[in-house]
């Protein structure tokens, strides 16, 4: 099966174009916070599109910071590929992806593997989102509510389009109606509702985990001095245990996002995998 | 006032009690899954997934619970200055409309 990189850039650019639709500043707040990607945020066009109200004034750079980090990587690492690899580093990218492939592939079936990328790219760019914020000095993207409503509703948009993909109009909307059709008026704004609770749960637990971790590491940053210097006058770094719990914390958010998606996916191709049985006999 | 001390008492203990009952719930899980490596040492692999991703799940009620934590501990004045000014405030709108 041929790896696509494009399905994944191609998310990147989707993700990031809700991101500036939605940019209306969900929660303001006074305390806010500058990375040192404030020389960027000044250039006119992004000053323009960020506010110094926002509890994460640099969102817009940090975005898009990661995304160049994903870009740069990921097409320096895939040169010269070769088909029986000798080098570690194609070694260690084909175990990566895989994996990624493995696991996914798994949950979504045979009839569901060709959309294994999907939630793959889910989990690369949410984990290196997520990881961002361990930088000091720099803040994650998704502890914004913007970014994770995006890449939520991006993940809902993205399950119907396969949905309708697979079964055809008429098969999506059944699904809505339910198993006994007397109920389906009942059912249908039941459906609807769910999917669209769906979407917010997704967005507001990744975006819940990741805030409140960053907030408890900024807390303990700030005890330091308060806590070191006054009474034994010298600043600990009292963070660096929770920076700990962030590495392990921003892959499980990133991996129960993916799964999540994937697992939706799925309640969608069950209907799928009778046809595929019967047309192969 | 009183809307003060109730939103004081709202933001105080709702976060709590959901994570009493999340945290028993993650204990069950956690309990059961052991159970269940302890009889098939085999099936570590998959059980510790289900076990993480079921754990992740109980834990997303409590973050929700901790969203409305932070929503209205935006409500609740910072500093006693504050409080007096409203007290005050209620104070002659009491009186107003005795009169």
């Amino acid at each position: 099966m041929k790896i696509k990189k494009n399905s994944y850039i191609s998310l990147l650019l989707v993700a990031s174009l809700f991101f500036v639709v939605v940019v209306h500043p969900v929660s303001a707040s006074e305390d806010s916070h500058r990375t040192w990607l404030k020389p960027i945020s000044d250039l006119p066009l992004l000053k323009d599109l960020q506010s110094n109200a926002w509890h994460q004034p640099d969102l817009i750079s940090n975005t898009y910071f990661v995304v160049l980090i994903l870009v740069v990587l990921f097409s320096l690492t895939t040169r010269n590929l070769k088909r029986l690899p000798d080098s570690k580093r194609q070694t260690f990218l084909e175990l990566f992806t895989g994996g990624i492939i493995d696991f996914f592939g798994d949950i979504l079936g045979d009839h569901g593997k060709k959309y294994v990328w999907f939630p793959g790219s889910f989990f690369i760019f949410i984990l290196f989102l997520n990881y961002l914020g361990l930088i000091p000095g720099l803040q994650s993207p998704t502890a914004d509510l913007n970014t994770t409503l995006a890449l939520g509703i991006t993940a809902l948009i993205g399950v119907h389009v396969i949905a309708i993909k697979e079964n055809g109009v008429g098969g999506y909307l059944k699904h809505f109606i339910g198993d006994p059709w007397w109920l389906g008026p009942l059912m249908f704004p039941l459906h609807i509702v769910g999917e669209l609770a769906r979407a917010g749960s997704l967005a507001i637990r990744l975006f819940g985990n990741i805030f409140g971790e960053e907030t408890v590491i900024f807390q303990l940053t700030v005890l330091a001095p308060v806590l070191g210097l006054a009474v034994f006058g010298i600043g600990f770094p009292f963070q660096i245990p929770m920076l700990f719990f962030g590495l392990f914390g921003g892959f499980l958010q990133a991996f129960v996002f993916s799964l999540l998606t994937s697992i939706y996916i799925v309640t969608f191709l069950e209907h799928g995998d009778d046809h595929g049985a019967e047309a192969h006999h | 006032m009183i809307y003060l001390a109730v939103l004081a008492f709202g933001v105080t203990l709702g976060l709590p009690i959901a994570v009493i009952f999340a945290s028993t719930a993650q204990g069950k899980a956690t309990s059961t899954a052991l159970e269940g490596i302890a009889r098939q040492p085999e099936a570590t692999g998959q059980i510790q997934t289900a076990m993480i991703i079921g754990l992740a799940l109980i834990e997303s009620l409590v973050i929700y619970s901790l969203l409305m934590f932070f929503l209205l501990m935006g409500k609740l004045p910072a500093t006693v200055s504050e409080v007096e000014m409203l007290i005050k405030a209620e104070a002659t709108v009491q009186t107003h409309d005795t009169q």
